[in-house]
């Protein structure tokens, strides 16, 4: 009650319009509401679907332009008749490297416990994924025929990737790569390392570490297996690789494992001679005769 | 009709006839009923919002005999005379008063009773009952006295 205002006593009260308006306003302001958020979740599913469209681009996209071997793994100067691994010793900048190229092979993916014991048709082998110091796990995605053995790319180092689809062979750098799904679909093998050079440029790296560095590179459609017999870091490995003209080189396992794989001597293959109980996890590239 | 409004304080009941009530006045946590036709004030200690429900609910037909004006005052609308806005005075006048001087009461009880057959009849010259003229002015609000201006104009 206000001094300005009066009462009758008795009177009937008026009808408290108040409420009915305040009950209106309300009604108002809720359908405002909902109108913005119906317009907001318009705009935002126009957003959305370009984004989608945007990011499928992104998907999509490689970072590097994967280079197949033509035809059969590796064009080289063997003949038909003989599978010729040529092994190349050379110096370069200074560092002591070692080629190998392959002749008419065909190259395969395996883990350790899957490798013959005593083949005949092997002529080269390499280990290929690194392995965990911890867990002894494979780092990076790793496919044999089809079965996916690790999946994910654990860091930016390991974004290289070599697959190998039926008579293929692709060398690349990319975090998702639509060669990981083809290499499960058609029962082929992937496997992640160090890019080391990519689309004929070389990377760079932070590491200061020096060891005994091994690539699996293409070149003009030959597959070659380079090697440094001295200790180099990563970013000199990378230079030296470059220095040879690769297009595309990603890592193999390196260091002083010189035991650890196999290459033909002149009478027969030596496999895998490490004394120690092996890592099952354990994985090579398998060069064999055509 | 007549209608009573009954106003208990404490142990005591008081009881007004509707019509006999001027107005009734706040002074803060009390409330001061006039009573038409007299000086006489009887105070509650009860504030003017409780008398107003008590009116309220105490008197069904002549409730709207009562207005109030402000927070502070409540008038009866049958005893309004002049509304002075520009001034802003409200003056009430209660033309038939029944101010009753009687020597009756200048007897004990007593002597009451030995004579009341004297004194009880109205033609009896010991009561003399006088016409009292009695005018109130209040003050509100101009707006509280424009809007009981026409209030009492819908009348």
């Amino acid at each position: 009650m206000k001094d300005t205002d009066i009462e009758v006593l008795g009177s009937k009260p008026k009808p408290d319009n108040s409420g009915k308006r305040r009950t209106a306003l309300l009604v108002v302001i809720l359908v405002l509401i909902a109108a913005i958020v119906v317009v907001l979740i318009l705009l935002l599913r126009q957003n959305g679907a370009d984004a989608e469209i945007v990011q499928q681009d992104v998907d999509n996209k490689e970072e590097s332009i994967p280079v197949e071997g033509s035809g059969d793994i590796a064009t080289g100067q063997p003949t038909a008749d003989t599978a010729d691994f040529r092994c190349i010793d050379t110096i370069i900048e200074g560092v002591k490297i070692r080629i190998f190229e392959s002749g008419n092979t065909a190259v395969s993916l395996a883990m350790y416990n899957e490798i013959d014991t005593n083949p005949t048709d092997v002529v080269f082998a390499t280990q290929a994924a690194n392995i965990r110091a911890d867990n002894h796990n494979v780092i990076g995605d790793f496919v044999i025929n089809g079965e996916v053995k690790v999946k994910g790319c654990p860091n930016d180092m390991y974004r290289g990737f070599c697959a190998l689809l039926a008579d293929k062979l692709i060398i690349g750098k990319a975090e998702k790569t639509t060669f990981l799904d083809s290499a499960i679909i058609k029962n082929g093998s992937f496997y992640r390392h160090c890019a080391y050079v990519t689309g004929g440029a070389p990377e760079q790296f932070d590491d200061p570490k020096e060891a005994i560095r091994r690539a699996l590179c293409l070149k003009g459609g030959k597959v070659l297996v380079v090697e440094s017999v001295d200790i180099v870091t990563l970013s000199n490995f990378a230079q030296i690789l470059h220095r040879l003209n690769v297009d595309n080189a990603v890592g193999l396992m390196g260091g002083k494992n010189l035991d650890e794989w196999y290459r033909t001597d002149s009478s027969r293959t030596v496999l895998y001679q490490n004394p120690y109980e092996p890592n099952l996890n354990r994985n090579y590239l398998i060069f064999r005769k055509k | 009709m007549i209608e009573f409004l009954t106003i208990k304080s404490g142990a005591k009941l008081f009881r007004f006839e509707h019509n006999d009530i001027l107005y009734i006045e706040a002074a803060k946590n009390y409330s001061d009923v006039h009573i038409a036709g007299s000086n006489k004030i009887d105070t509650f200690s009860i504030q003017i919002g409780e008398i107003a429900d008590y009116i309220r609910s105490q008197l069904k037909q002549t409730a709207s005999s009562f207005i109030r004006v402000g927070k502070s005052l409540i008038i009866n609308r049958n005893y309004v005379q002049c509304i002075d806005v520009s001034n802003g005075k409200l003056e009430l006048y209660c033309g038939v008063g029944r101010a009753i001087e009687c020597d009756v009461f200048k007897y004990s009880s007593n002597d009451y009773d030995k004579d009341r057959k004297k004194y009880r009849t109205e033609t009896s010259p010991e009561y003399q009952m006088r016409n009292t003229n009695i005018k109130i002015e209040l003050s509100a609000s101009r707006e509280a006295l424009i809007k009981l201006r026409d209030e009492l104009l819908e009348d």
